[in-house]
């Protein structure tokens, strides 16, 4: 082996020399210079669409910093640790606001935008005003709203006689009969990273709860939250076997390639189920309605992408400024068109109600779901009790363990968490 | 004449100076990168520390030992750790076995398998296992459309057992050429006299195989298995895109328990218990090394 | 031993068994790079039946992001390989050859990085690397990579060293030669194949590496393997643009291989079988 002859130095020095030109290209941050962090949604597609208008009005650079979307709130803890200002504006989940104003890394936007006449803060309702608070505070103002909502497919519902459902009882009726028909009745994820929001949003749908918010003991168990949850297992056997162990996206890959009856997902995927490239077996079949209810509640969840300013950035009136014009009532149009998601704020005339009725025909069903939707529990515990909830139900629906024992562990697991944050005694 | 080259040679390796300059940077490196991370983290998992808390940390003892090692949860964990060890290795030295001897019979085209073996090795482990979670994928993957041809249809990724086949089967698919290798020049580095002289005196393929050969390899396959348990047992990128954990727990090992513990509930102080416990177990394996290495 | 009839006939079809559960999830992955998203979630899936498009690879071409990961990763392979060679060599050479106080503390170390999980070590570097402001950087991954590489480096490098007879600069030395002339001239010619099998392992492994990068990085310094983690997300899965994404890491190792294929199996005869 010692003997090989190695002639092929050259390739090293090339490699190195190509190594010294590349990084010699370091750029420094201009004065003039923002930097958006972004995930991949279509709002931030259509955020990234508005840049260059901004750069040519106001002579302000914008960079965009695009992480998945999984990755989005612990980058900017990590980033806000550092306390630097690598990201100036930052878009971000509401559920992560908890921890994302625990940490000190946001801005009160709130104060910008109230101050604002290009912004107009009072068309903004004010469930999506509540969205964007914790403990006061207004840490974000929304780039989407989207709740969830019924998504069902036209053609199979009137060949198989179906009737859009009012309640989950019906709901579940129509599934067993698509599934009976030999289609899948329903795509309601189950993954080990998706469960808890859909079938947590059921169990507000029934009346019930995670826990009590003001003596924080579970309450899975409950005669409202048991029934939601019993509903939402008896639907496993009419789910794709991939949105069994999938999120929202598989459960939308599932709408697009397969027969799938309804599905209860979030608004914003009207983007890629209603676009006739993207999705080109279903895009003109499906039809949306409002969420189903049980025992008189409408309670539900709310989510979509908040957006602010990250509370070390040394450009922060630039950064408010860039908002303002992406968001602000001049470029309503503008931020449609180029796919954005709408946002749930109450609109200024015939034009822009004519062109929202075109890229979102859905806005009256959001506009009722966004009356009653809250937002996901805001404790600094939210992740981890999400993370547990997630897996339990994951557990049940791949009958990893019965459903005693599953409502029991739900229980227990987040009985835990909040006895080792000091909430509950063991 | 032998005194003064024994002085010289003496003179030779004691020239203390090269030997500061010749290890320094190698030195600095592991202490700021391995020495220093390790002491941090034995302090922090004292700690209250956490990623999303303003509050000034302070001293908990062995808190976070209580509330993250001795639990259900970490001992699930070992055992997947455990488990995915255990099976991935004995896998790959069954089937590694056989097509190193059969490489090493060095029939025609030899080189070329050789070279299409490897490849697992060199492709990366995130992609593959992205590209292998989208094959699995219960309703349109192609690992659906091939199990059509042979009549079944099972969804890897919904029952444990099956998960932790799928998480199983890339470890074995990634590290399989190691083992091919390493046991290839293994066999062919084996005296040949004597397998001769053993079929000669009428041995047949079993005896040969098992009473012959695989005692030789030996401390071939000893090696093997103490780098493979140690790559094994830390495996990480496959879990995380193929399976995040699931079904429910049930192929979270202790490196994911804690990543997840770190960096989705941003709690480092109790990450790094899980952390300080890991180390801990790996030590019979680090002195199992350290006696190996012996320079 | 000569081989009979059966016996290369089982053998040629273990191999191309073996070869094809090998080859088909690139196979797969090239294919799918050349679909679009549509058509390659289409089911039964179509292997070569299908309309090629170059949709996703002029969209990873026209990408700025894209471009800039893939700068990241060839730095980070680069410069870590430097550093490893650099730091390897004459410490494995010093651990083969001399005799000096600690040492014993330098084995200890080195092993210890051998049988520790990476996220050991990763949690509390994390906050580390946030103080002293290194986080989002590419030397903080070339730093950590070279350490975590430095000890599979270290003992191939050793076995190299070993395999060298001592005489043969006992000699040289006995000649007048110094040390480091005897180092250079003697031992440095003889080392070159361990150290291009070292120089190739760091290289494909820092190349892969997505552990330490999806941790340590955030935009300034992400390289391909944490790009391409936004084409399956929660939100999203795009199985054209990840295929596209997912070759373009393959190519270069494949292309790679064919030049590097003795270095390779020969790295791995000296480091796990003499030493």
């Amino acid at each position: 082996m010692l003997n090989i002859n190695f002639s092929k130095r050259k390739v090293f020095v090339t490699l190195l020399s190509v190594a010294m030109v590349s990084s010699m290209s370091v750029s420094a941050r201009a004065a003039q210079e923002i930097n958006v962090f972004v995930t991949v949604s279509p709002s931030s597609d259509a955020l990234k669409a508005m840049g260059p208008g901004f750069t040519a009005k106001t002579g302000i650079k914008v960079n965009f910093i695009t992480v998945p979307t999984g990755d989005v709130v612990t980058k900017l803890l990590l980033a806000c640790q550092t306390k630097s200002s690598t990201n100036d504006v930052v878009q971000f989940d509401s559920q992560h606001v908890t921890a994302l104003a625990s940490a000190g890394c946001l801005d009160e936007v709130g104060l910008r935008a109230a101050a604002s006449s290009e912004y107009q803060d009072s068309r903004i309702p004010n469930q999506l005003k509540a969205y964007g608070t914790y403990n006061g505070k207004r840490l974000g103002i929304p780039l989407s709203t989207e709740p969830y909502i019924l998504w069902y497919r036209k053609d199979l519902y009137a060949k198989l006689g179906l009737k859009v459902p009012k309640t989950w009882t019906e709901y579940a009726s129509n599934a067993k009969k698509c599934a009976d028909a030999g289609y899948f009745g329903s795509a309601v994820p189950y993954g080990p990273a998706a469960a808890a929001y859909r079938i947590g949003a059921m169990i507000h749908n029934y009346g019930g709860a995670f826990f009590d918010k003001t003596t924080f003991q579970p309450t899975f168990d409950s005669v409202q939250s048991k029934a939601a949850i019993k509903m939402a297992m008896d639907l496993v056997y009419t789910t794709p076997a991939s949105v069994i162990s999938g999120g929202g996206a598989v459960a939308v890959q599932a709408m697009q390639e397969l027969d799938v009856c309804q599905m209860l997902n979030a608004t914003g995927w009207y983007s890629i189920l209603g676009d006739a490239k993207q999705s080109p077996k279903v895009y003109d079949k499906l039809a949306l309605a409002d969420a189903p209810h049980m025992n008189g509640s409408k309670e539900t969840f709310l989510f979509g992408w908040l957006i602010g300013i990250n509370q070390y950035s040394d450009q922060k009136t630039n950064a408010w400024q860039f908002l303002e014009y992406s968001l602000g009532k001049t470029n309503v149009e503008a931020f449609l068109k180029a796919g954005a998601p709408p946002t749930g704020r109450v609109l200024f005339g015939s034009s822009q109600k004519d062109l929202l009725a075109k890229v979102a025909p859905y806005t009256a069903v959001m506009d009722t779901a966004n009356k009653n939707a809250i937002p996901l529990y805001r404790v600094p515990e939210i992740t981890e009790i999400m993370d547990v909830v997630n897996r339990g139900l994951n557990a049940m629906a791949t009958k990893q363990i019965t459903f005693d024992a599953g409502i029991a562990k739900l229980n227990a697991d987040v009985k835990a968490i909040f006895v080792k944050s000091g909430k509950l005694k063991g | 004449m032998v005194t003064n080259e024994i002085r010289t040679v003496r003179r030779y390796s004691r020239s203390s100076g090269l030997a500061v300059l010749f290890s320094l940077p190698g030195l600095l490196l592991l202490i700021s990168v391995v020495l220093a991370p390790l002491i941090t983290g034995f302090y922090y998992s004292l700690t209250n520390s956490s990623l999303i808390s303003s509050a000034p940390t302070k001293f908990v003892g062995l808190a976070n030992y209580k509330s993250e090692v001795f639990t259900a949860k970490f001992g699930e964990a070992l055992r997947v750790s455990l488990l995915i060890t255990f099976f991935s290795i004995l896998t790959q030295l069954l089937a590694g076995y056989v097509i190193a001897k059969v490489l090493a019979r060095s029939m025609k085209g030899t080189s070329f398998f050789v070279s299409v073996i490897m490849l697992p090795m060199l492709l990366t482990p995130v992609a593959i296992g992205m590209m292998w979670s989208l094959m699995l994928n219960p309703d349109i993957g192609a690992i659906k459309w091939l199990q059509s041809f042979v009549g079944l249809d099972i969804n890897f990724l919904s029952s444990s057992g099956t998960a932790m086949g799928a998480i199983i089967f890339l470890e074995w698919w990634g590290h399989l050429p190691f083992v091919v290798l390493v046991l290839m020049a293994g066999i062919l580095n084996l005296p040949k006299e004597i397998i001769e002289s053993a079929s000669i005196d009428g041995a047949n393929w079993w005896q040969l195989n098992l009473r012959v050969i695989i005692p030789m390899l030996a401390p071939v396959i000893a090696v093997i298995v103490i780098i493979r348990s140690v790559n094994a047992f830390r495996m990480f990128d496959t879990i995380f895109v193929l399976t995040s954990g699931g079904p429910g727990n049930a192929t979270v090992n202790l490196p994911f328990l804690a990543y997840k513990a770190a960096f989705t509930y941003f709690d480092t102080s109790r990450a790094s218990a899980i952390s300080v416990a890991i180390v801990a177990i790996v030590m019979p394996v680090y002195f199992i090394f350290l006696k190996m290495t012996k320079v | 031993m000569k081989t009979s009839l059966i016996g290369k006939v089982s053998g040629y079809f273990l191999l191309i068994t073996i070869s094809i559960v090998i080859i088909f999830p690139v196979f797969y992955t090239l294919s799918t790079a050349l679909k679009t998203n549509a058509e390659a979630q289409t089911f039964p899936p179509r292997l070569l039946n299908f309309k090629p498009t170059s949709e996703n690879i002029k969209y990873l071409a026209g990408n700025e992001d894209f471009y800039a990961a893939i700068k990241i990763s060839f730095l980070v392979a680069i410069f870590t390989t430097l550093l490893v060679v650099i730091a390897a060599t004459p410490l494995a050479y010093s651990l083969s050859r001399m005799n000096y106080p600690g040492k014993k503390l330098i084995v200890l170390l080195v092993t210890l990085v051998q049988v520790t999980p990476a996220i050991v070590l990763l949690v509390p570097l994390f906050s580390l690397v946030s103080k002293f402001g290194l986080y989002d950087k590419v030397i903080t991954q070339v730093l950590i990579l070279s350490a975590l590489i430095l000890p599979f480096a270290t003992w191939i490098l050793v076995a190299f060293v070993k395999s060298i007879p001592f005489e043969l600069e006992e000699a040289a030395f006995v000649d007048g030669a110094s040390r480091l002339q005897v180092i250079w001239h003697i031992i440095r010619p003889l080392l070159t194949p361990g150290i291009m099998t070292v120089a190739i392992f760091t290289l494909i492994g820092a190349w892969n590496e997505f552990l330490v990068p999806v941790i340590m990085s955030e935009s300034k310094a992400k390289p391909v393997t944490v790009f391409i983690t936004r084409f399956i997300t929660e939100k999203n899965i795009d199985y054209g643009l990840l295929a596209a994404a997912c070759s373009f890491l393959f190519v270069p190792v494949l292309l790679f291989t064919i030049f590097a294929k003795r270095f390779i199996v020969g790295g791995l005869l000296a480091g796990s079988v003499k030493g």
